[in-house]
């Protein structure tokens, strides 16, 4: 085992690539909150609490999705991972250097982990040139200055997500939703990553794209054996695409296990409730609806006990509203935090 | 109240209208809207033609820039410079709606056809308050229902009046005993006739109690909410409950449920349905899951490019697609079975066609897999099959004797139709 790198040890090329055997990344007890400013005095006058104890890890050539609706913390870890947003509790690690909240040192290790966001016209500077977009990285994190290498590589970085040479020179406006997003993705690709966190990559796409872009980023997982962390609201597509789900509701996970585990043996009442809202395509998948009441409470100010408990449809413990449930170990896999299974 | 003597109305009217049209409600019939841009026209919806029903959910599906939506508007008459109605028909009740003039459609547009659109924090005014953007919609459309509504108010109101003045009259010469249960009946109708009877407060009752209809929890103080202190789901319920305000006999949504999260969707999936059981009007839904169709609509329609391949209903086109883009579409859906995970997604290959120069014949050609010469040439029209399914495509075709024009299309002749 390769020993810990904290604090002011410098961060080289030579550390990041080393050969290590654990998690590529491992977040523990990760906690994000955001300020709320106000009164006449600008000052805080209370937080918003993101993401409140989250822990997983990362290991190569997997998978690892994130689901939850909107305001559940998905994106805020992903941004924290990549220095973004600070954490204010909890560590992150990257083989075994600390990353977390070390912005100076972030460079070196943003080559290997990299992430392609949920909108690709909001990610993609509209006057840039395709070769500028894609080859930024290599300039910028590995220091290329040679133009006519940069542009061979670029060239072959686009071969791999079915782009032609005719695309270097022109302008994003010029393509169409599922190319720029393949663009993204060839940017994140350029520095050879080991880590990449996608945020909703497919969401904002039709089926047909949504289709090839997710055989695409499961073909570049078999050739370059990258781990993803994929952040997404849609329970069928992570299905297709994940090794392992983390279920979350409100900064919390409520449930953690592989696909099998989620998916065909559900405990959680929460991750019931989502699975059945999904809209079914054929009558074998077509179950019996839970309709959740109400909506996701305020990150602000969230419920006492379970943050759950108030939508819950399960028969109601004394335990629910007052204190938090503990994690559950279900099976090696299988994590649940829910009062149902504590004992 | 109002809205009951509303339904009742409208239902006789309906089985009369009924048997004039036989039970159709909306008739399109081979409908262009193109669009006349500086790069050339843009064929958006070229030769559509469906029936919607009364008491009906019609699913129109179809990817991006297929002309969903401005098939949609055209029903409405909605469409802008440099768009235009081509040829066409579009029959409500009967009645031609591509002929009307501007005048006559505002009466049409909230009244008969009531249209939702995609994203509510657009379409909601965000200076106004909730309740008052719902009023609008009984002033601008309702003005003689309320009107007759305020009049009975009055008249109740009058009455409550003398009568509050005979207690009046009562009370003094009344028993001591008697003056303090006389007193507290004085007291409850003061408290009734408090509020001044006006058309705009008439308009705000009937808006809270519509929002209540719609399960909307606290409608009073959502009413005096705007729309930024709302959550999506919120607003996109104040949306829905504007499109029933008048009890339209069509309502159109536009991708309602797109910008939503699923639990959330659930709900309002959900909520269209009982609408429709209760209101018994006619839905034309326009999404591009196939999802929300299935667990929706009684029958959809699946465009590509302008046209309509696929028609029928939901039950027998999801079990049994037949064209070949309706399967492909299928394919890309990722399932949750334990087989489908070890399968790749099928792919349509290629791109969405430029609609100014789309391909001759059949649009799907370039990037079917059973492409022929026949594909190139003709532009199939739609086919009634087993099971009331309409198909668009020349696989069907009875007749394939003719061996030149079946002869299947290499890749590279594929392309050539291509820009």
């Amino acid at each position: 085992m390769n020993e810990a790198i904290t604090g002011k040890t410098k961060i080289t090329n030579k550390l990041i690539n080393q050969n290590y055997d654990g998690p590529l990344l491992t977040v523990k007890n990760l906690a994000v909150d955001y300020p709320i400013i106000g009164g006449i005095f600008m000052r805080q006058i209370g937080t918003v609490k993101a993401v409140r104890d989250i822990s997983f890890s990362v290991y190569p050539d997997e998978t690892l999705g994130i689901v939850g609706e909107s305001g559940c913390g998905k994106t805020t870890i992903a941004k924290t991972i990549l220095n973004l947003v600070e954490s204010s509790k909890g560590e992150i690690w990257y083989k075994n250097i600390r990353i977390d909240n070390r912005l100076k040192k972030m460079r070196k290790v943003r080559q290997k982990i990299q992430m392609v966001f949920q909108d690709p016209d909001a990610s993609l500077s509209p006057r840039m040139k395709i070769v500028d977009i894609v080859g930024e990285p290599l300039r910028n994190l590995q220091g290329m200055r040679d133009g006519t290498e940069i542009r061979r590589k670029v060239l072959l970085l686009l071969k791999q997500v079915s782009l032609k040479a005719e695309h270097l020179d022109r302008f994003p406006h010029e393509f169409s939703g599922g190319q720029k997003q393949r663009i993204v993705i060839a940017r994140a690709l350029a520095c050879e990553p080991d880590v990449i966190c996608l945020d909703e990559p497919t969401s904002a796409l039709d089926v047909s794209v949504q289709a090839q872009i997710l055989n695409l980023l499961k073909d570049l997982q078999e050739k370059f054996h990258i781990a993803y962390v994929f952040i997404t609201h849609d329970l069928s597509v992570i299905h297709h695409i994940g090794h392992r789900i983390g279920v979350m509701y409100l900064g919390l996970f409520v449930e953690t296990g592989t696909i099998d585990d989620i998916f065909y043996n559900t405990q959680h009442p929460y991750t019931k409730a989502l699975l059945s809202a999904r809209p079914a395509v054929s009558e074998d998948e077509k179950q019996h609806k839970i309709i959740l009441e109400g909506e996701i409470p305020s990150p602000s100010n969230p419920p006492t006990g379970c943050s759950f408990h108030p939508r819950c449809q399960e028969k109601m413990l004394p335990e629910c509203n007052k204190e938090s449930p503990h994690e559950t170990i279900l099976s090696d896999t299988h994590h649940v935090w829910c009062w149902k299974y504590a004992k | 109240m109002m809205s009951k003597t509303l339904n009742d109305s409208q239902s006789r009217k309906e089985q009369d209208t009924s048997n004039k049209t036989n039970g159709v409600l909306l008739d399109v019939k081979d409908l262009h809207t193109y669009f006349f841009t500086e790069e050339g026209i843009v064929k958006a919806v070229d030769g559509v033609s469906f029936q919607i029903n009364y008491d009906e959910i019609l699913g129109l599906v179809g990817e991006t820039g297929c002309g969903k939506s401005v098939t949609a508007l055209s029903l409405l008459k909605l469409i802008r410079s440099p768009g235009e109605i081509l040829s066409g028909q579009i029959l409500f009740d009967g009645d031609d709606i591509v002929s009307k003039t501007e005048d006559e459609m505002l009466k049409i547009r909230g009244n008969s056809i009531t249209m939702m659109f995609q994203d509510p924090m657009n379409s909601l005014n965000p200076v106004m308050k909730v309740g008052d953007q719902l009023a609008e919609v009984y002033l601008l459309h309702q003005m003689d229902n309320l009107k007759a509504e305020l009049i009975k108010a009055r008249e109740k109101n009058k009455r409550l009046k003398e009568n509050l003045k005979r207690m009046k009259n009562e009370l003094k010469t009344s028993s001591p005993d008697g003056a303090e249960t006389l007193k507290n009946q004085i007291k409850a109708i003061k408290e009734q006739i408090k509020f001044r009877i006006t058309i705009t407060n008439m308009a705000h009752r009937e808006s809270a109690a519509l929002l209540d209809r719609i399960g909307l929890p606290n409608a009073d103080t959502i009413i005096n909410r705007y729309p930024h202190e709302l959550s999506g789901g919120m607003r996109q319920r104040i949306m829905i409950a504007m499109g029933l305000a008048c009890n339209s006999k069509l309502l159109i949504c536009d991708e309602p449920t797109t910008a939503l999260d699923v639990t959330i969707q659930a709900q309002i999936l959900d909520m269209i349905r009982e609408l429709k059981r209760k209101l018994k009007n006619s839905v034309l839904f326009i999404t591009h899951s196939l999802g929300v169709i299935y667990e929706l609509c009684d029958r959809v329609a699946v465009m590509y490019s302008g046209n309509i391949v696929e028609y029928g209903p939901v039950e027998n086109i999801f079990k049994k697609p037949m064209h070949p883009y309706t399967k492909g579409l299928m394919g890309a859906i990722p399932r949750v079975t334990k087989a489908s995970r070890e399968s790749e997604l099928q792919i349509i290959p290629g791109m969405v066609p430029n609609l100014i120069y789309p391909p001759n014949g059949c649009r799907f050609h370039p990037r079917c897999d059973h492409a022929m010469q026949i594909c190139k040439e003709i532009n199939p029209p739609l086919k009634l099959m087993e099971n009331n399914v309409q198909v668009a495509c020349h696989l069907f075709d009875e007749d394939k004797s003719n061996s030149t024009l079946f002869r299947k299309l290499t890749f590279e002749e594929k392309q050539e139709d291509v820009l």
